[in-house]
């Protein structure tokens, strides 16, 4: 067990000798992937906030369907009986003519004064239908066609476009983390490569030593994690300023835009960071060492 | 006799340049021989050198060290049981002189405490049991052939091979060098040392020498026979 100890020990002592044999190089490095990680994590944090967004926004996909005035409440439990029917329909809820009016007054707030000039109460009540956000098109179209509704109300093309927004959101994910994936695997695999360089009389005594590769590369490998974690440590402080920044910006101005809690937040974009930094160093470090190792 | 540790059979090499380094060279060393291979330079000592290393491979011929046949595939296996003294030294620069003696053995199977043991009593074995914290980096040119030749003995190797170990010390030094090396011959070690300083070995009474010259053996003789 000392032996494992004392040999881990030397592992990270000789890194850290690798390392200082190329030190500005090697600091300019972990700034350069500090931030290319950071931008992944800003990508990071948009799509999850964009799921969050999504899935608050598909709660709130809902159609309002006003019917016949002079509906008997019989007629008007079957109705909402046979649009329960519907596949893709969560839940039907029938809201007042004076619900609706209560609604509006909350909407209006400070507003609501305005509704006092009004003689007679001017909304009509109407059934308020959750539904699935996929199959929106048709349960309009199956509403439409039962008997004693008059119109359908829905917001679709709203929800359709942020849909797309966030569809946007994630293709761009997509498309930064492999571009980010591939810079940090040739910057690492660079580092290696140059640290081997440097390193080259070295590895030419430990091979006539007999000492194994396995042996040589180790102290690399763990250069390469050590730079990228360090570089995604940089981008996790950064990010985790950037959004408690937005929070305190955003809570305000933009209170529509249902966010995620910001410990989630921080949470899944600073985990996910971490583990992308970890994999990246290691197939950098990897790729790096066997792209020279028979020279 | 013994199995020899080393066994060169019509070895020849030959460069893709197209040079001759070594020509049909047979030659055998036994358990316990101090052999010197002698010549000028360009007479292919080095060349030899780079074979008993497996740094090249015989063009034609086999080699055997340790009673296996040099190749690819055992070179690791064959070099860890040797003792290199390289003519450049070849030391870890930024380490301790007690880093760089461990280094050769961290691979190997010993424990920390072997390790720190053997490593330590070989620098102390060279004279510099008061260096053995010092950088490497600050050790004069004697102190650190003192360090190659404490790192090639740690290791109880069967093999020690010298690359011209007195190549540029003066008289004295160069004889207390050789004097040192060939101390660790014993009767399961076998020390090659390759000079073009033939007066140093010529009072010597045990030897084996092998005399080289145009990429060919010469002549070889055992002073003990």
């Amino acid at each position: 067990m000392s032996k494992q100890i004392e040999l881990c020990r030397y592992f990270v002592r000789e890194a850290i000798t690798i390392f200082k044999t190329n030190k500005v190089s090697n600091l300019l490095s972990i700034l350069s992937l500090a931030l290319i990680f950071f931008i992944f994590s800003v990508l990071a944090s948009g799509r999850e906030v964009g799921k969050n967004f999504a899935s608050a926004l598909s709660e709130q996909a809902e159609v309002s369907v006003y019917y016949d005035d002079a509906l008997s409440s019989e007629a008007l439990l079957q109705l909402m009986d046979e649009i329960k029917g519907i596949e893709g329909v969560k839940s039907v809820q029938s809201i007042s003519e004076e619900e609706a009016y209560e609604r509006m007054k909350t909407v209006l707030g400070e507003d609501s004064t305005a509704l006092n000039y009004l003689e007679m109460n001017p909304f009509l009540a109407f059934l308020e239908i959750e539904i699935d956000l996929g199959q929106v098109e048709r349960i309009i179209e199956s509403i439409s066609t039962l008997e004693n509704v008059d119109t359908v109300r829905d917001n679709i093309d709203i929800l359709t476009g942020v849909r797309r927004f966030i569809q946007i959101i994630t293709f761009a994910f997509a498309f930064v983390s492999i571009a980010m994936g591939i810079s940090t695997v040739v910057l690492t695999s660079h580092i290696i490569r140059q640290g081997i360089y440097n390193n080259r009389e070295q590895i030419t005594t430990m091979t006539l030593l007999g000492a194994p590769a396995s042996f040589m590369i180790i102290p690399y490998l763990i250069e390469g994690l050590w730079i990228t974690l360090s570089s995604g440590l940089i981008a996790m402080i950064a990010n985790m300023g950037g959004i408690q920044f937005l929070y305190s910006r955003m809570d305000s101005p933009l209170p529509f835009v249902p966010m995620p809690k910001m410990s989630q937040l921080i949470g899944a974009s600073n985990g996910l960071l971490i583990a992308v930094a970890l994999c990246l160093g290691i197939a950098g470090s990897l790729f790096g060492w066997y792209s020279v190792k028979d020279r | 006799m013994s199995q020899p540790v080393i066994q060169a059979k019509n070895i020849t090499l030959k460069y893709p340049n197209g040079n001759i380094a070594l020509k049909d060279i047979n030659f055998e060393c036994y358990k316990g021989e101090i052999v010197f291979i002698v010549g000028p330079s360009g007479s292919g000592k080095t060349s030899l050198l780079k074979l008993l290393m497996g740094i090249e491979h015989p063009s034609q011929g086999e080699l055997f060290i340790l009673g296996e046949r040099v190749q690819s595939a055992n070179i690791r296996k064959i070099r860890q049981s040797m003792g290199p003294v390289f003519q450049e030294f070849r030391l870890l620069e930024g380490r301790t002189t007690l880093e760089n003696v461990m280094m050769s053995m961290r691979f190997l199977d010993y424990s920390v405490k072997e390790m720190r043991e053997q490593s330590e009593k070989a620098l102390i074995r060279v004279g510099l049991a008061h260096k053995i914290n010092s950088d490497v980096d600050h050790l004069s040119w004697g102190e650190s052939q003192r360090v190659a030749i404490a790192r090639a003995v740690a290791r109880n190797p069967k093999l020690i091979i010298a690359d011209e170990p007195t190549g540029n010390l003066d008289h004295a030094n160069a004889v207390n060098i050789l004097e040192l090396l060939t101390s660790f011959k014993d009767e399961e070690t076998t020390v090659l040392i390759t000079t073009h300083a033939t007066h140093l070995i010529e009072t010597r009474e045990r030897h084996h020498l092998i005399t080289m010259n145009q990429g060919q053996l010469l002549w070889e003789k055992r002073y003990y026979e």
